[in-house]
């Protein structure tokens, strides 16, 4: 029984949002992080042989992925409630203000 | 293409496993070969090439000694089959190096040669190499299928970064293997363990270690922070990366042998290296330290082998003296402990422990140091020798924001979550067991995604294997 839970539950997710990622429409602009969103790569020769389509279908499936935003807040409350981060990717919060760390000097 | 990606995750696994299960049982490898052989594509397109010569080559080398075995001509081949496998090696991993040094010895100038290592190529030459070896001394038969043989080596689940798989052990179910829901089940735990070791555990420490190098003021807690959280990243890392094989071998029907059991736990370094890439370990005495002839004949003899294995076993983690310098630290460490601390070991457990545990902080120093001064520097910096002050305002900082993890990361180093299943596999306990280990396990799952949809540091630390 608890075999075919998480199985059952398992191959929803990864196949669910396979499914998702493909027949959702691509964002161009990510107004949280205010800036352009990766398109898919054009498939040429060259890119496939140098690796350039890799790495830029790797920028693609996290860019593009289904309720990015939400996993990205999932991420941040992780890291703040549970981990126990001072800082999240170089911001913190001081007296209610998000303010970004200087440090360390370069 | 890494594991631990949303583009193997949520494109190519879903892909491979609905397509796995539709095809026909007559073309299942072939298909897994296929996929496998994209898989490695993807990643280093340039070198596929590497990869389906070592197949064919030792494929063909297999189907040689099973004709002539019993006669001269088969050692020929063995001999053949052993130079090329460790000449590719030598020539992707280690020619600079040699190079170099040979540049430095005789203070001439041999201009560098442009090679790039292909990814994996340490693990699968070893493959191949046991292969061979194994079909030589008629543990088992030459492979007669070609798509069969290939499939093996390249299982996209242990291509790039272990563990080393041997043929002995995977034959029966290249031809039959049976796929059931439990095992299928077992697998997916396996598998997200796996990922939530590498991304949640190893990447945050990772991430911890270069901030604390980032900051201008080294002190010694910060070094001692470093020491422990780079033994801590390496065996998460690693042993995720083992865990996903081992797990997705399972969801394929495939039984991959362990690779890893709980090393920090040891008691003795001897009992370390029985827990800590066993696979590599296993390798190294089945081939080299055996038919040189183990511990039998002198004292002499014996501690020649061990400084031969163990300088190898250095060698074979990257081209850099610090490497071999590693290797030999162990063999050291081995030798006395064989010939004078073990009885005092197994009778002081609690001191074994420490013990363990300080000289392994201390032979990963060795490992990561880029070179022999710098690995100098950190351990006189440890041992408070270079004035450095204790702590500063930043290595609190930094300890105060990775404090949970370093705490998770040392609980989950020891065997304390089997024994809390163990637990719970009591009958009394058995439905809510069953219910929290599921939860708890998509729970990861999510957490994995939301770690790498956001993810600014996922390094691959096997490139130098």
């Amino acid at each position: 029984m608890k075999n075919k839970i998480l199985t059952v539950s398992f191959i929803i997710m990864i196949v669910g949002m396979f499914m998702l990622n493909i027949f959702i429409k691509d964002r161009d602009l990510s107004y949280s992080e205010r800036r352009h969103l990766t398109k898919f790569p054009s498939i040429t020769i060259n890119g496939l042989m140098d690796g350039s389509i890799s790495d830029e279908f790797e920028n693609y499936s996290t860019d593009q992925f289904v309720f990015r935003e939400n996993f990205i807040k999932l991420k941040a409350y992780i890291q703040h409630f549970i981990l126990k981060k001072q800082d999240i990717n170089g911001l913190f919060i001081e007296d209610g203000n998000i303010v970004k760390m200087e440090y360390p000097f370069k | 293409m890494v594991f631990s990606s949303i583009s193997f995750i949520y494109y190519f696994l879903p892909l491979v496993l609905i397509i796995y299960f539709i095809v026909p049982k007559k073309f299942k490898n072939i298909y897994l070969l296929t996929f496998s052989l994209f898989f490695y594509f993807y990643g280093e397109g340039k070198f596929l090439w590497v990869l389906l010569l070592s197949c064919i080559m030792n494929f063909i080398y297999g189907l040689l000694i099973e004709k002539y075995r019993d006669k001269k001509a088969s050692r020929y081949i063995l001999f053949i089959a052993i130079i090329s496998n460790i000449g590719m090696l030598m020539y992707f991993k280690y020619i600079n190096f040699f190079i170099d040094n040979i540049n430095n010895i005789f203070r001439i100038n041999i201009p560098f040669i442009q090679v790039i290592m292909p990814i994996g190529i340490s693990f699968f030459t070893f493959q191949t190499l046991s292969y061979v070896i194994d079909v030589y001394n008629g543990k088992v038969k030459a492979s007669k299928n070609v798509i069969d043989f290939c499939t093996y080596v390249t299982l996209f689940f242990q291509l790039i970064a272990g563990p080393i798989v041997r043929y002995v052990d995977v034959e029966r179910e290249l031809k039959y293997r049976k796929c059931n829901i439990d095992e299928f089940a077992e697998g997916i735990t396996r598998f997200i363990v796996g990922l939530a070791k590498k991304v949640l555990i190893a990447n945050e420490l990772g991430s911890l270690i270069s901030s604390l190098y980032d900051i201008p003021e080294m002190t010694v807690l910060s070094y001692f922070i470093i020491a422990i959280s780079q033994t801590l990243q390496l065996y998460f890392d690693f042993s995720g990366y083992s865990d996903i094989a081992i797990g997705l071998g399972k969801m394929f029907g495939f039984h991959f042998l362990e690779n890893f059991n709980y090393p920090f736990i040891a008691r003795s370094i001897t009992d370390f290296w029985r827990r800590w890439h066993i696979s590599l370990s296993s390798f190294f005495r089945d081939y080299v330290y055996i038919p040189l002839g183990g511990n039998k004949g002198s004292v002499l003899k014996h501690i020649r082998n061990i400084f031969i294995v163990w300088l190898l076993t250095g060698f074979w983690h990257g081209a850099g003296w610090n490497f071999i310098l590693w290797g030999l630290y162990f063999a050291i460490l081995l030798t006395i402990e064989k010939y004078f601390l073990k009885s005092f070991l197994d009778k002081h457990k609690i001191f074994g422990h420490v013990y363990t545990i300080i000289l392994i902080l201390i032979s990963f120093i060795i490992f990561n140091a880029n070179n022999l001064k710098e690995g100098l520097i950190f351990i006189k910096s440890l041992f408070c020798l270079n004035k450095l002050p204790i702590y500063n305002f930043s290595t609190i900082y930094y300890i105060k924001s990775y404090l949970v993890i370093l705490i998770v990361g040392i609980i989950c180093s020891t065997p304390i979550i089997k024994f809390i299943k163990k637990f719970f596999k009591n009958k009394k306990f058995y439905v809510l067991g069953n219910a929290l280990e599921v939860c708890f396990t998509i729970i990861l799952l999510i957490a994995v995604t939301a770690s790498l949809i956001d993810a600014s540091f996922n390094p691959f630390l096997y490139f130098r294997f």
